[in-house]
């Protein structure tokens, strides 16, 4: 059978992606389906869902509204519950349903603003496209909406945005943390943390930064606004490791000086023995960093089947199916990826590296932090 | 951007219309793509020559893709009109209402208005609004004017009456607004005095009025509209008028 995951997992779909992106930004973030993707989202794709408080929520559709094409009633509800919570902002997004009968969520978004007076806007999604797709335009859609130009301070170091971070690829706080120390140690100054740690005031004031580090595929749309409207350049790759984290470090002067975007791992890849499975721009991170560190030459297997391309070597692959990834495992000796992939690497040495987006919680707890310190996984 | 979505009762003549108005406004220069919504796929007929361009539903169905290109799916006609048909479903299955959706997310998708660059859209849309798909050309972005075409047939106006209402109702929505009516005689009894009748009380203008014509259909039976056959015609003329109110319009809007 192609085109279907008989034995491993599934990455986390679009609307997942929107949730986890706009979570802490005080707005309601509303999936439109009948029901199902919200538990989903919360059960297994949210790890704040139950330390952090956020208003997601669920339409609650039926056959019936669907069919009589009762969009009135959704608004509605919307308005009283915006009344009641006073969101910052309220986001809209479509589950496969209303994005088979061609719902229109701009048009409910706008009657919902007007109604109300707070800023309303559908994310584009489907429930088929990967969590990048709704992540990303999540991020891109509160940004055009909020960003403030004129929010800006003077400062002699080097201000940098953190973007792209969501628990699905960045699961623990422990993260974010140590990319904020990487800022602070690197003698920069966080501008922004976009995704996680965060507040609106950072989406306010993110055109005031000098380079943006895109930290996942998630970020990358946003990272393309900013240099096209703001000219803020940015730098692709996460810190990890030593000598690759000292690397983003200079490619984040050079990028903030010079106004170029820059590909941090683009010299820093050989073929290798060692596959990577994951999402692009996180794997060839890793894929620099061991390379750097200890030598080890690995090739990335992009699997999420979406994200940042560019990043990838020609010798790299790009593998959403199944059937053709399990073959295209059996010409590596050692293989990185989630737990889940696990089952379809044979007899290969293989090393856990979970990643939310693909095994939920699952693993949470023995996904290492590698960021900015020595990597540990071998 | 002249943004016109033409609606009205099925054989009222929307497409005769619409493919009269786009040869008139590629005539004084404009340059127009009109999209037939239509399942039956033959709005563009008469700027084809009879030569039809293959729709875009049809192009998903035979061949089970996504046109990767303009070119597949659309087709240059008489004043240089970029001629679109939405097509449809296998008749009697499907949806042809999301068919009309999907048409346009993929137009989007190909840059169609980007690669083009006209001066004027005219979407061309089937009988009534009958379901959301049917109401898309008037969605945010796309049509922002409203065209509805009766004559004064009592079924015609009824259904003149309904797409006026849905209209009104998609108001909150930031959707297209009727800019008119578009008179085309059928020569019935009082038929005057119906439609000014009808066009007062529901406080719209007819912004023109057609007369039935030998002519159009002399030159339909050509594959031809009126305009490619004789410009100089009086129903020519009428359509060439409504042409010049809608630039004159348009150019006072971007002012």
């Amino acid at each position: 059978m192609n085109q279907t995951a008989r034995i491993i997992s599934i990455y986390a779909a679009d609307t997942s992606g929107v949730c986890s992106a706009l979570y802490e930004y005080g707005g309601m973030t509303v999936i439109h389906d009948a029901s199902g993707c919200n538990s989903t989202y919360t059960t297994h794709d949210e790890p704040r869902w139950y330390d952090k408080k956020s208003m997601m929520f669920i339409s609650g559709l039926t056959e019936k509204d669907a069919v009589m094409g009762n969009d009135d009633k959704f608004i509605d509800d919307l308005v009283i519950a915006a009344n009641e919570l006073k969101p910052a902002f309220i986001a809209l997004c479509a589950s496969p349903l209303p994005a088979m009968i061609g719902t229109d969520l701009d048009a409910i978004a706008y009657a919902v603003e007007s109604e109300t007076d707070i800023p309303s806007f559908c994310v584009k999604t489907n429930g088929m496209n990967s969590y990048i797709y709704g992540a990303g335009n999540a991020f891109l859609d509160l940004a055009k909406r909020f960003i403030d130009k004129n929010m800006s301070h003077k400062t002699d170091r080097l201000k940098v945005n953190l973007l792209g971070l969501t628990p699905l690829d960045f699961p623990k706080t422990e993260y974010v943390n140590s990319l904020k120390s990487f800022i602070k140690e690197s003698g920069m100054e966080l501008n922004a943390s976009i995704g996680m740690e965060t507040s609106l005031i950072d989406i306010q004031k993110i055109a005031d930064a000098d380079v943006n580090l895109i930290l996942s595929s998630s970020g990358k749309l946003l990272a393309d606004y900013l240099f096209e409207e703001y000219n803020i350049p940015f730098v692709k790759g996460v810190p990890y490791g030593i000598k690759f984290s000292e690397h983003i470090k200079e490619c984040l002067y050079k990028a903030g000086a010079e106004k170029i975007n820059i590909d941090a791992t683009k010299s820093l890849r050989e073929e290798g023995s060692t596959a990577i499975l994951g999402e692009s721009i996180l794997s060839a991170s890793l894929a620099s960093a061991v390379l750097s560190d200890y030598g080890i030459k690995a090739n990335v297997l992009e699997t999420v089947g979406d994200g940042d391309f560019d990043v990838l070597k020609p010798f790299d692959l790009s593998c959403d199916d199944e059937k053709i990834l399990e073959g295209e495992l059996e010409k590596y000796e050692c293989i990185i990826g989630d737990p889940l992939f696990k089952p379809i690497c044979k007899n290969k040495k293989f090393i856990a590296l979970p990643h939310e987006a693909f095994s939920g919680r699952c693993f949470t707890k023995n996904a290492p932090n590698m960021i900015n310190r020595k990597i540990e996984i071998f | 951007m002249i943004k016109i979505a033409v609606y009205g009762k099925g054989g009222i003549g929307k497409s005769t219309v619409t493919s009269n108005l786009s040869a008139a406004l590629a005539h004084l220069g404009k340059r127009v793509i009109q999209i037939g919504c239509d399942p039956k796929a033959d709005s563009t007929a008469n700027l084809l020559s009879g030569n039809p361009v293959f729709p875009v539903m049809n192009y998903m169905r035979d061949f089970d893709r996504e046109p990767e290109s303009l070119e597949e799916i659309s087709k240059v006609g008489f004043g240089n009109v970029l001629c679109i048909e939405t097509g449809g479903p296998t008749p009697g299955l499907g949806c042809a209402g999301r068919g009309i959706i999907t048409t346009f997310s993929l137009l989007e998708e190909l840059n169609l208005f980007e690669k083009y660059k006209p001066d004027a859209v005219l979407y061309d849309v089937l009988g009534d609004v009958v379901c959301g798909g049917f109401a898309a050309p008037i969605r945010e972005g796309l049509a922002s004017k409203v065209i509805i075409v009766t004559s004064g047939e009592k079924m015609a106006l009824y259904a003149a009456n309904n797409i006026n209402s849905a209209v009104e109702n998609f108001r909150e929505r930031s959707y297209a607004s009727v800019r008119g009516i578009v008179f085309n005689r059928r020569n019935v009894l009082n038929e005057e005095e119906k439609v000014f009748e009808f066009a007062k009380s529901r406080n719209l203008e007819i912004i023109a009025d057609i007369p039935r014509s030998d002519d159009i259909i002399r030159f339909e039976d050509e594959g031809k509209t009126v305009i490619e056959g004789d410009p100089t015609l009086d129903v020519s003329k009428r359509f060439l008028d409504l042409a010049s109110l809608l630039i004159e319009e348009d150019e006072k809007e971007n002012n």
